[in-house]
């Protein structure tokens, strides 16, 4: 791997919550991030694969300084963000910028497309009108949309169109790691490849780092070197993704490939499907959390991790 | 357009029969023409997969069966729809009712908005047993149960009395689809029904959709954007563009042989597991403005492979 630009380190985080059991209020601790340790080396992506709930967006919160983590610490160039202050916090979230799922909600329907994805330089100064419009065109030729988009609307502009937008913005500040958070999972297959090729051909061009969150495998394969897969807080393989879609280890990560891939009609009556729901991240069980859904599950489970 | 291909199993009289079906939109902006000669047949225990992009068309078809079009946009201006020999066409809007829910029923994509929030999901199942059924109380409780064991929902008892934000995303769609079940209807369109499921709850309920159908005789038109889905459950496949349907085979050919270059084109553009980290072949450009009048094959301007004549005439693939 080349130089190594974010590593989260041993992280957890822990909420509390009550809830109600009849009249009487308990509290419990969900485990949302549970001893997650990964690293995101420079110029690479490193994908992130789960269910809803496994805890992979909280991961993605921790990064981008929304979230505090109980134990852990997540390094960026070797400096601990979470103890950062004052200059070296700005410089930090200046060169960490994301992409969210929701192309329809990211972007503010009252702002021009030109005031959207130079926003974010204006946080460290302002923009004469001239300025805004060459960089607005700069931008947004990066992402393959026209110069005149930028005095429109995000209404404007069909889903795929808006999250190139986004992009647009997320690179505004020339930054060394972009979170994208589901990037694709809202659009439509066609647009899905281009949206995912345009990806790699910034990455190809500025040296960009992601760190991508997605719940479809394929996406993830096409997008990634390496990939960790989470189940209920806990990363539970992790590995070169060549290696771990040719033989994953994990039962899991083997019931996760083989209920994302995409098969042939004639293989349908084969299938091995997944039983079961995923527990509550609550009340996670014993020992291993996959053993109430696990093929190979055996009384030791129970009480010990295996894998 | 070539004729569609039957499916070889069976030999009985097709259950849903739309031909020619015309459906616009009548906007401010100009007429869209949603659905522009669309026609298929659905026979009981099989499925129909319906495949396309947003805006192809494929819901407002699923819309124009049900006669659920946005009102007072949409318009069904031309075409014949039959259910079981029956022109829905020619029903008044009472009769319609009558149908809907009892001869054939919908599962839409998201079932944290298809509940009501404030209802427990018994209250929820008794109302289409009540209205289509008028069964007794003690009869609904007992069809409720059934429903809910049917669909495997663990522990039915308590469950009846759960409100849909106590419920999983995956239990929520299987209760949307306990409702839609709920008086044995014929037919049942599915409007990408796994989409907002998670994977491996999505193979689970595409798994219980089968054995149900099995059991049921139950036409199933499935409408999605997804070849997983399709490759699941679906017998047969129509693929839509722009309005109109551009092939339709068994899946096992469509996937095999596709014909079609923009079917060619969307299965190619999809990510795989198998294949290495690399650039897709993407399908570049938008799908056409259906305000606008158009000739010829409507793929032509986005085609990767234009076949000669393709401007002068629709060629059947």
């Amino acid at each position: 791997m080349s130089d190594i630009l974010l590593s989260v380190v041993n992280v957890s985080r822990h909420f509390k919550v009550s809830h109600r059991e009849g009249l009487r209020r308990r509290s419990a601790t969900v485990k949302a991030v549970d001893d997650v340790s990964f690293d995101v080396g420079t110029g690479e992506t490193f994908g992130l694969v789960g269910e809803s709930g496994c805890g992979k967006t909280t991961t993605s919160r921790l990064v981008l300084l929304l979230e505090h983590p109980d134990a852990g610490e997540v390094r960026f160039a070797g400096e601990d963000i979470h103890a950062l202050r004052g200059d070296a916090l700005l410089k930090y979230r200046l060169s960490v910028q994301a992409v969210f799922q929701d192309p329809y909600s990211s972007l503010s329907p009252r702002m021009r497309v030109s005031d959207i994805i130079t926003e974010p330089m204006e946080a460290t100064r302002r923009l004469s009108a001239r300025e805004r419009k060459q960089e607005a065109g700069r931008l947004l030729d990066m992402v393959g949309l026209r110069a005149d988009a930028a005095d429109l609307y995000p209404h404007e502009f069909s889903g795929g169109q808006r999250q190139r937008i986004a992009i647009a913005r997320s690179l505004s500040t020339n930054p060394r790691l972009i979170v994208l958070d589901e990037p694709v999972s809202a659009l439509d297959i066609s647009i899905r490849a281009q949206i995912m090729n345009l990806l790699r051909n910034i990455q190809d061009r500025t040296g960009v780092s992601f760190l991508l969150i997605a719940h479809d495998l394929a996406v993830v394969r096409h997008m990634s070197r390496r990939v960790g897969v989470m189940y209920l807080g806990k990363l539970v393989e992790m590995g070169d993704s060549d290696e771990l879609y040719a033989q994953p280890l994990h039962p899991y990560a083997k019931a996760l490939l083989a209920a994302g891939a995409p098969i042939h009609p004639s293989e349908r009556d084969k299938e091995i499907v997944l039983g079961g729901e995923l527990p509550s991240p609550l009340n996670p069980p014993s020992g291993c959390h996959f053993r109430t859904r696990c093929a190979m599950a055996m009384p030791r489970c129970s009480e010990e991790i295996r894998i | 357009m070539s004729a569609i291909p039957e499916n070889p199993a069976s030999t009985s009289q097709p259950l849903l029969e739309v031909k020619d079906l015309r459906t616009h939109l009548f906007t401010r902006k100009g007429v869209v023409k949603a659905v522009d000669g669309v026609s298929f047949s659905v026979r009981s225990g099989e499925t129909l997969g319906i495949v396309g992009e947003s805006g192809s068309g494929k819901s407002m078809t699923a819309l124009s069966i049900q006669r659920l079009l946005p009102k007072p946009t949409g318009h069904i201006v031309g075409g014949d729809i039959r259910l079981a020999g029956e022109d829905l066409l020619a029903k008044s809007e009472r009769e319609m009712s009558s149908i809907r829910g009892r001869q054939m029923a919908m599962i839409l994509q998201d079932p944290m908005s298809s509940l009501n929030p404030v209802l427990t999901i018994g209250q929820q199942l008794s109302d289409p047993l009540r209205a289509h059924r008028r069964l007794s109380a003690s009869d609904i409780r007992n069809a409720i149960r059934r429903l809910l064991d049917m669909m495997r929902i663990p522990a039915p008892e308590t469950r009846i009395n759960d409100y849909p934000h106590q419920m999983s995303g995956g239990m929520r769609q299987r209760i949307v689809g306990a409702i839609a079940l709920s008086c044995e209807p014929r037919l049942l369109i599915a409007d990408e029904p796994t989409t907002a499921l998670d994977v491996t709850v999505q193979a689970q309920y595409l798994q219980l959709l089968r054995d149900l159908q099995a059991r049921l005789q139950l036409a199933i038109i499935m409408i999605t954007h997804d070849f997983g889905v399709v490759a699941r459950i679906c017998d047969r496949v129509a693929v839509m563009y722009a309005g109109r349907i551009v092939e339709t085979a068994s899946t096992g050919e469509l996937f095999d042989r596709p014909a079609h270059p923009y079917t060619r084109a969307l299965m190619q553009s999809m990510p795989s597991l198998d294949r290495q980290f690399d650039r897709l072949p993407a399908i570049e450009g938008q799908p056409p403005d259906l305000r606008k009048p158009m000739t010829g094959c409507r793929f032509a301007p986005a085609a990767l492979m234009p076949p000669p004549s393709a401007g002068s005439s629709i060629r059947s693939p």
